[in-house]
């Protein structure tokens, strides 16, 4: 047995204590949330304090984005109590408001009034300002300018001038930091992506923000954003004193793991605060469950990868035969953002290109903003893609409208928006032309959509999708948010099959050489 | 040569007009029904106060703007919660409402100009005096236009010092992404209100010009028809920037003096410009949503 | 217990208005603006039949006919290429807005300006206890029932009416699934000016009409579908009944003159107090404040 000596229970003690000391900036009490009848966060209270770095950790549907937009303003709780510490005086928000509160509109739980008491955040989809120069996304955020009363701007001028010219200066210097000197005429979208998450961080801490929520930042980079993003994030931390809660999917962890000092893990709308070395473990237990290594042992191992641009990779199982899907340089925007295809120096963009036979199953394993979803999209109609080919059983379709293609053997499953609220399960049923009722569906029928539990739902849809006649299928995660009895009936869909070939997008970790 | 002044002061007022309804529609990314309602409301402020009270055309202007401003609430509190479509419907109301109140605010028993028959109904109200410059009666037609043209560059000034300040910019971010302005501590709703204020206040202005120069007005002013004008002007000039309204004021002229070398008779020319507005609506947002000169797509 | 009667049967026709918005609204999220174009030209072409000596059931078909089609003619030649196109809602909106007005103008250079009546000779009055009603009111509402029946029965029992509230519910999924949205909405623009043009044809039997009157009875109708419920076909029902009473109360209580002041009054209570409508159900998922 080994004995601890008086020294090492004092250095314990010591960090415990150092620990207690920071003053707590938020905490939140008994939260809970739900959507139609569902619950998604259930009695959820945590602590935050002064310089934590804490990764906020969950699955695609486990509650994290409600969290995140509770703690930011954007939502409203349906129970429970926020303390806000971090302005000038304790800010008590308790839920549901009495209506007085509603009426007094000067204290209300808003996102401008979080933001005003030093919470900010930054988006998955950046958000940048995007008809203003990057100097003037900086600037525009800073508090408290006077110019922004029209009184003050109509008479004031000198005054206001002068605030401005210190504005722009604070702004030029968080621009050189970023290395951006010489670009702040720049438009937001003429930089690189990992250049404008950092500007977008930049953006909120000129707002004034001393808790810094940001939303899946590692999303959509390859692996020199990353590490920009990731080096960034610590040179403040370290700096500035900043208050960081980090959302993040589960499959990114590695790459924030020594900057993290705590974990909240929320699973079926419950938190657990856990050390990060937890998160590891998750993550490895993950992995070994992945649907690639299912693939692997069900063809025998016969699997080739191939990379994609963006850090994908696409894995398929099964010979080359009868091409049912060609994919020729096939480029996506959602907006003005470019999510499938590679942007290169020059302005040009090249697309993806790849080919389904008969008999084959494809898995695209590819990081969390990657595109998968648009990709899976534009392939099925429902969004047009800017350019390239798409042919199904070798008719070009790119320009035909979904419905179209699915006469010609093409459907996919979402994974999300994917059922008719309003309609009972015995009525979509009969939209997808289900003859057969299994019986675990059939105490359903009577039942709306949208008052099913998520199994429920899942068994619903997998049977809708089932009765469909495709020889393409595409299928777009399919293993978020499932029970034990849904991921068997869905890896019954997805085993390789003489008649047909299949899609499956799923996410996945850039695999860098340091972890 | 008269003529010629008519036109400049016409073309003063709807330049007024035109660059208020650029705050809502260009920076806000609203669009509005009820502007009519507000320069209506200019009109018989002015005339009331210019009539009962014998005062000066500023006086009579500032209160104008004055009201115009506070009722402008009737739209901006709604703006807090509608997004654009079913903000056009309540904007609808809202003119409804004024119009209403233009039109029906009227008793046989009283003089025009009580409280119990203040707008005198669709009889409406004449022999509104002339602007009245602290003393210095402005009579004929030039010297209006003069006048005219002075209140427009002021208004133009004032809304370009605006545009380019700070509050501007506010403006920008929050018609770029409410949201993300909102997460940066912009309290957009707050600026909503005060861009209500400052439009409804300016195109009460163009309300009480117009009223000093014609001299008679009555519920018209407030019809729906003359809201779709506005709205019409500004979205072929093209809106989100500065020279947008102008452009579309001046088309808004030209086209019914275009109409008038057509022998088109007086008569049906209001329809027919109507109509080509109705068209053009179509024909525009098909091939150019911006306008013929503007910045920002009414998206 | 006369004003009650009154409010029903008004409520009826603003219902069968608000449901013609309502039908093309949730589906395809197009303010069909158009719509009161449509309602104010179908009385006009009626009456112009009318006059030519065309029997009543000719021209009210024929009325009927023309504002079917026109509504089919702004999704044919305007939303469906805007759609193509993605346009925004303002788009569909502003294109929408300017066919009314061009409709409008057109009637106007046609017609003229004044008010008319369909209607020849005084109405026989059917009495029912305390309650009296016009003959025009009674045959009004039994249409209008007859009508509002058909469509939620269709809506609800028939395979097509089971593939509009799909369409309505998620038209991507739907269009995904492997049915024609296009052609769906042009039966959703369809159905949409029928209505529209059977609930101008109720008003303008009963009280005339004018070139004006399209937007304005358009407003109320999507007054009356807002505080029904915007997410579901019966919120238009619902809402037409409770602002079809409301407004003749106000007419009761107040006068004629303050029932657009009450309606922005009813509109502005339901949306502090319950935005989702007497129907609407809590709580989509909104990641905004």
């Amino acid at each position: 047995m080994k004995t601890i000596t008086r020294l090492e229970v004092n250095k314990v003690l010591g960090a415990v204590a150092k620990e207690r000391e920071r003053e707590i900036l938020l905490q939140v009490y008994g939260l809970g949330k739900s959507f139609g009848g569902q619950i998604v966060l259930k009695d959820v209270s945590v602590s935050l304090r002064l310089g934590e770095v804490v990764l906020l950790l969950g699955s695609n549907g486990s509650g994290k984005t409600t969290f995140l937009n509770m703690l930011t303003g954007n939502l409203k709780p349906d129970v429970g109590e926020i303390h806000l510490s971090s302005g000038k005086k304790q800010q008590v928000f308790r839920f549901p408001s009495p209506w007085q509160q509603e009426l007094n509109s000067w204290n209300h739980f808003t996102p401008e009034r979080l933001a005003q008491e030093g919470i900010g955040r930054t988006w998955q989809e950046v958000r940048l300002f995007p008809s203003l120069s990057l100097l003037d996304n900086i600037t525009a955020a800073s508090p408290q300018q006077k110019g922004e009363n029209p009184i003050s701007a109509l008479f004031q001028h000198s005054l206001i001038r002068k605030q401005e010219m210190r504005l722009q200066n604070e702004a030029r210097l968080k621009l050189e930091d970023l290395g951006l000197q010489g670009r702040e005429s720049s438009l937001a979208n003429k930089i690189s992506l990992g250049q404008s998450k950092r500007v977008a961080i930049a953006r909120a801490i000129q707002a004034g923000a001393k808790i810094l929520f940001l939303d899946e930042p590692l999303a959509s980079l390859d692996r020199a954003g990353i590490l920009e993003v990731v080096q960034w994030l610590k040179t403040l931390v370290r700096e500035q004193q900043l208050t960081l809660v980090i959302v993040e999917h589960v499959l990114n962890i590695p790459h924030i793991l020594d900057l993290v000092t705590k974990v909240w893990m929320l699973e079926q709308g419950e938190l657990r605060v856990e050390l990060p070395a937890m998160a590891q473990k998750y993550l490895a237990e993950l992995q070994h469950n992945d649907i690639r290594n299912w693939l692997a042992k069900v063809s025998g191992g016969k699997i080739s990868d191939r990379i994609l641009a963006g850090g994908a990779v696409l894995s398929t199982v099964g010979e080359a035969s009868v091409p049912l899907l060609e994919v020729e340089d096939l480029v996506v925007y959602r907006g003005k953002r470019l999510v499938v295809g590679e942007q290169h120096e020059d302005g040009t963009v090249t697309g993806i290109s790849f080919t389904l036979y008969r008999g084959q199953v494809a898995l695209l394993q590819a990081p969390n903003g990657w595109g998968k979803t648009s990709l899976l999209e534009a392939l099925a109609g429902a969004i047009a893609p800017a350019q390239g080919k798409i042919r199904l059983s070798g008719r070009l379709v790119e320009k035909l409208p979904s419905w179209k293609r699915v006469k010609l053997g093409l459907s996919l499953l979402q994974s999300r928006d994917n059922i008719y609220p309003n309609l009972t399960v015995r009525e979509a049923l009969q939209l997808s032309h289900v003859r057969n009722i299994p019986e675990d569906v059939k105490p359903l029928l009577h039942k709306r959509m949208s008052d099913l539990s998520g199994g429920e739902k899942q068994r619903v849809i997998l049977r809708c999708f089932q009765s469909r006649l495709s020889n393409v299928q595409l299928i777009d995660e399919p293993l978020s948010a499932l029970d034990a009895v849904g991921v068997d009936s869905v890896l019954e869909i997805l085993k390789p099959n003489t008649e047909k070939s299949c899609l499956i997008a799923v996410p996945s970790i850039i695999h860098t050489k340091e972890s | 040569m008269n003529y010629f002044f008519h036109l400049i002061i016409y073309f003063d007022i709807y330049a007024i007009v035109a660059m208020s309804l650029n705050l809502v529609v260009g920076y806000c990314g609203l669009l509005t029904l009820a502007h009519a309602g507000y320069f209506a409301v200019g009109s018989y402020v002015y005339a009331l106060i210019a009539l009962k009270l014998h005062a000066g055309f500023l006086p009579a202007s500032a209160m104008a703007v004055a009201i115009a401003s506070l009722l402008s609430f009737a739209v901006s509190l709604p703006a807090w919660r509608f997004k654009g479509d079913f903000f056009v419907m309540v904007s609808l109301a809202v003119q409804a409402l004024i119009f209403g109140l233009c039109q029906n605010w009227v008793s046989s028993d009283a003089e025009p100009g009580t409280l119990r028959n203040l707008t005198n109904g669709t009889f409406g109200l004449s022999e509104i005096p002339k602007p009245d410059l602290f003393g210095w009666q402005l009579n004929d037609p030039s010297s209006i236009a003069i006048f005219a043209t002075a209140i427009a560059l002021i208004c133009g000034v004032v809304s370009g010092v605006l545009l380019f300040s700070p509050w501007g910019r506010l403006l920008q971010v929050m018609r770029d992404d409410d949201l993300a302005a909102r997460g940066v501590g912009k309290n957009t709703r707050l600026v909503k209100l005060q861009a209500f204020a400052i439009a409804c206040g300016m195109v009460a202005i163009g309300g009480a010009i117009y009223a000093a120069y014609v001299g008679f007005i009555d519920p018209t002013l407030a019809a729906l028809d003359q809201s779709i004008l506005m709205l019409c002007m500004v979205l072929l000039g093209g809106v989100g920037n500065f020279r947008g309204p102008l452009v579309g004021t001046f088309v808004l002229l030209a086209i019914p003096e275009l109409l008038k070398f057509a022998t088109i008779p007086d008569g049906i020319a209001a329809n027919i410009r109507l109509l080509l507005y109705g068209l053009l609506l179509v024909v525009m947002v098909h091939f150019r949503p911006q306008g013929l000169a503007g910045k920002y797509q009414v998206d | 217990m006369q004003i009650l009667f009154n409010g029903i049967i008004t409520g009826l026709t603003i219902a069968v208005f608000a449901l013609a918005y309502t039908v093309v609204f949730l589906p395809t999220r197009v303010f069909h603006v158009a719509l009161g174009g449509v309602y104010a030209l179908v009385p006009f072409v009626t009456w112009s039949i009318s006059q030519r000596g065309g029997s009543t059931s000719v021209a009210i078909a024929l009325a009927l006919i023309v504002g079917t089609s026109i509504s089919l003619g702004c999704e044919l030649l305007n939303h469906s290429f805007l759609e193509k196109k993605q346009t925004g809602l303002g788009g569909h909106l502003i294109s929408s807005l300017g066919i009314y007005i061009a409709i409008v103008q057109v009637i106007v250079l046609i017609w003229g300006n004044e008010t008319k009546l369909l209607k020849q000779g005084t109405d026989a009055i059917l009495q029912l206890g305390s309650v009296s009603i016009p003959m025009t009111q009674v045959v009004g509402a039994i249409a209008a029932v007859i009508v509002l029946g058909f469509f939620y029965a269709w809506l609800q029992f028939s395979n097509l009416g089971l593939q509009f509230r799909a369409l309505a519910d998620n038209p991507k999924e739907f269009g995904l699934q492997g049915y024609d949205v296009s052609r769906l909405r042009l039966v959703a623009f369809g159905t949409s000016g029928l209505l529209a043009s059977i609930a101008s044809l109720l008003v303008a039997y009963d009280v005339g009409f004018d070139p004006q009157g399209g937007l304005s009875a358009l407003l109320i109708a999507i007054v009356a579908m807002i505080i029904g419920s915007q997410q579901s076909f019966w919120g238009a029902l619902a809402g037409g009944i409770l602002l079809g009473v409301t407004r003749a109360l106000a007419v009761w209580v107040l006068s004629a003159r303050w029932q657009e002041a009450v309606t922005f009054l009813v509109l502005a209570l339901f949306l502090f107090v319950r935005p989702n409508g007497l129907l609407g159900r809590k709580g989509r998922l909104e990641a905004e404040a």
